[in-house]
């Protein structure tokens, strides 16, 4: 059984169509890559999963169960968790308190526990020594890896991911790579993660999905999909791109 | 029950007056319905002329019709200051900040003026202030003709220069989109303290005509200024044609109503009749 | 050399947009920056103008450093812009906007009129209407004809296929061409193949860096669509 299963999903917005007859699954321990020019419906789809929007139609399921009809919080609490692609820290706490209250709250932990599951994701995500800087005053890298710090303190199975590496060196751009890589293998964790620096989706997703004007138009092992002539298209413009001359 | 004579004669004087109040606005239509910065200090600077021209009169003997000549470039250069200086700086910070300040130099006019003028009444006068055109059985005041003859000059400079010229398209298309006049080359922030400028200069002139008309206080200009913001949205944003006709209207208003109701309904009706003309308003461009 | 963009990193506050960026163009020729949404392309023909501020690095145009001059004194250099979602003036008619584009080129109007309506021939049968009445195709003719009024030595042209219908599409590039026998001429466009078929080089930018620049007849389709996603294929 796939760990989320969206069916035959369908959202306008008045006479705007964001998402189209959309139906994909994600499997335990994988890593799904989306992606789509932009307006092609990819973060109203988070929205949709994490409870923010509901549905016009169609369903999606979680370990079997609906979700579609839930509020953002019981979404969380049974195991979903998402970052932004603005990354909104509590601006005047700490790292450490960031987390905190993901743990405490999110993650419905006590006291002891939070404690405990804050220091132990500040390591893997290399945040320890920034832990009492005020989230404020941090650089992209660790706001993003902030994000994702916070996104894990509530414990998720599936962690939707809103784009990492826009703006960032490329050796950060690896950072964040070798972090997922390890979430998926280490700790297990579902991913779908939504990017524009496709050679960042192409080399860790196990399966990518490319999205346009709300529909999937391809979808399969990314070194297949980027060939795809529809999704040539979709980015240049026209799939025939030189006329042999 | 009113003669027709009288009532004819009440008309002509409410549409000459009207040129008053189409001049009160004229200066506004440039830098609020054409430029969109609002100025909160607009009535305020119109009396501030006013004092000033007095002051010229009271002192050096000047005629206020040719302190127009000393007053319209200073104020000219005063308004060009003010934009450069004071307005364009509050709007970068934030473009809220504009009414606040120029409200702010609304009360610093205000009180100067009440400082070195008192409270007093005043008026300014010219040799022929008391005159009075006699044709056929009317009855005008001389200075009533005047303002109407200035509105209208005013108005038909200001059309042709926006129309017609280049630095009329160019205050025209800074106020549509200021980024793509720098891609035409233009110096929008030049342009906008150019527009702020004329609309002073203008003001000036209102301001003489005004106190050659009526009898002006320091806070006469709150009135005008509401009286004002009101005839150039009558008239429609950005048409100096449309400022002209609502001022007439208004004229008419003003005089009629103190025909038929007494002259202390006059600026009752005249407050009302905005009103019910903004609910009811079409566009003369 | 015409335009010589050299090593520029442009921020939007914390933000590093553009990496690096080195790019020139030549007299009468066409050159062409591509690449896929967000990459920077409208950033850095905005920062060519001067609309957006560049830390380090040197624009220098015809041999003139114009790192601190404002837009409207590099447009006056003869540098012009058609930006990105044409910006014309929707309450002046068609003519007023062409006449707001000669505001530096006034002794040429109506030469340069001639020369709009003769490209342009709807704009001259609309050119008492005011431009916002116009069609999106016709909008995006104004806003070329608007800059062309300057008769600029070098010609920015940001994303001006989009939302134009592909028959016009056709007709306009093909116009562009035409205009490149007497000026330069950067664009910057999503529609490859259009872009293609009249540019002489190409520049690929991807997330503000450029990561393919040759000849167009010297590229190949899997030279750009790697360049556009950043894998080998």
């Amino acid at each position: 059984m796939p760990l989320l299963h969206v069916k035959n999903l369908t959202k306008r917005f008045g006479g705007l169509v964001a998402i189209n007859n959309l139906t994909f699954h994600v499997e335990e321990e994988e890593i799904l890559g989306l992606m789509g020019p932009n307006g092609a419906g990819k973060t109203t789809l988070f929205n949709i999963i994490s409870g923010i929007y509901k549905p016009t139609s169609g369903t999606i399921e979680f370990q079997g169960v609906r979700i579609d009809n839930l509020p953002p919080e019981d979404i969380v609490r049974l195991g979903i968790a998402r970052t932004y692609q603005i990354p909104r820290p509590f601006s005047n706490l700490t790292v450490f308190e960031n987390l905190m209250v993901a743990a405490l709250h999110g993650g419905q932990l006590n006291r002891y526990e939070a404690q405990k599951e804050c220091e132990y994701i500040l390591e893997i995500t290399g945040l320890s020594d920034k832990r009492n800087m005020v989230a404020r005053d941090l650089a992209l890298i660790d706001l993003r890896k902030l994000e994702l710090a916070r996104a894990l303190c509530c414990r998720p199975k599936l962690l939707l991911i809103d784009e990492v590496a826009a703006g960032l060196a490329p050796n950060e751009i690896v950072n964040f790579q070798n972090l997922l890589k390890m979430l998926k293998e280490k700790m297990k964790k579902t991913i779908i993660i939504i990017e524009h620096v496709i050679s960042t989706l192409v080399k860790i997703s196990d399966r990518l999905i490319v999205l346009h004007e709300g529909k999937k138009i391809a979808e399969g092992k990314p070194i297949d999909v980027i060939r795809d002539v529809k999704v040539i298209e979709t980015y240049l413009g026209s799939s025939v791109i030189i006329e042999r001359r | 029950m009113i003669s027709l004579h009288i009532l004819f004669n009440s008309i002509i004087m409410g549409l000459l007056l009207g040129g008053l109040y189409a001049l009160v606005g004229l200066g506004l239509s440039l830098s609020f319905g054409v430029m969109k910065i609002i100025n909160l200090a607009h009535g305020d600077l119109i009396i501030l002329s006013c004092y000033i021209a007095f002051a010229l009169q009271t002192l050096a003997g000047i005629d206020p019709i040719f302190s127009i000549i000393i007053l319209s470039p200073c104020f000219f250069l005063l308004g060009y200051a003010i934009q450069k200086l004071i307005i364009a700086r509050a709007f970068k910070i934030n473009p809220q900040t504009v009414p606040i300040i120029t409200f702010a130099i609304s009360i610093i006019l205000q009180n100067t003026c009440l400082l070195i003028w008192t409270p007093l009444s005043r008026g300014l006068l010219t040799y022929f202030s008391l005159y009075s055109l006699s044709i056929y059985s009317l009855n005008i005041p001389l200075i009533y003709l005047l303002d109407f003859i200035a509105a209208l000059a005013i108005m038909i400079v200001l059309k042709v220069m926006l129309k017609r010229s280049y630095l009329g398209v160019a205050i025209r298309a800074s106020s549509q989109d200021w980024i793509a006049s720098q891609l035409m080359g233009i110096n929008t922030d030049y342009i906008y303290a150019i527009a702020f400028a004329l609309s002073l200069a203008i003001s000036a002139i209102s301001g003489v005509f005004l106190g050659l008309t009526v009898p002006f206080t320091p806070t006469s200009g709150v009135a005008y200024l509401l009286i004002a913001f009101g005839i150039v949205l009558i008239g429609g944003l950005g048409s100096m044609l449309g400022c002209f006709l609502g001022g007439i209207t208004i004229g008419l208003i003003h005089v009629l109503s103190g025909l038929i109701l007494g002259t202390g309904w006059q600026l009752f009706c005249v407050c009302l009749s905005i009103i019910l003309l903004l609910l009811f308003k079409r566009e003369v461009k | 050399m015409i335009l010589n963009v050299n090593d520029i990193n442009v921020y939007y506050g914390s933000f590093h947009v553009l990496w690096n960026i080195s790019l020139s163009v030549n007299e009468c020729e066409i050159v062409a920056v591509l690449g896929p949404n967000g990459a920077g392309k409208t950033t850095l023909l905005n920062t060519i103008m001067g609309l957006v501020p560049n830390k380090d690095g040197l624009i220098k145009f015809k041999d003139k450093v114009i790192n601190n001059l404002k837009t409207f004194e590099r447009v006056s250099l003869g540098i012009s812009l058609v930006p990105e979602g044409k910006r014309i003036f929707p309450e002046l008619t068609v003519l007023e906007n062409l006449i707001a584009g000669s505001y530096i080129n006034r002794k040429e109007r109506g030469k340069m009129l001639e020369i709009v309506f003769t490209l342009f021939p709807i704009l001259n049968e609309r050119k008492n209407q005011l431009a916002s009445t116009l069609s999106g195709g016709e909008q995006q003719m104004l806003a070329i004809g608007r800059a062309l009024m300057m008769n600029p030595r070098l010609l920015l042209l940001d994303e001006i296929s989009a939302g134009l219908a592909p028959k016009i599409c056709e007709k306009v590039f093909g116009t562009i061409k035409k205009l490149a026998e007497d000026r330069s001429i950067l664009i910057v466009d999503q529609n490859v193949k259009n872009v293609l078929e009249i540019a002489d080089r190409i520049y690929v930018l991807r997330e503000g860096r450029i990561v393919l620049h040759n000849y167009a007849e010297s590229i190949t389709e899997e030279d750009i669509i790697e360049a556009f996603f950043g894998v080998t294929l």
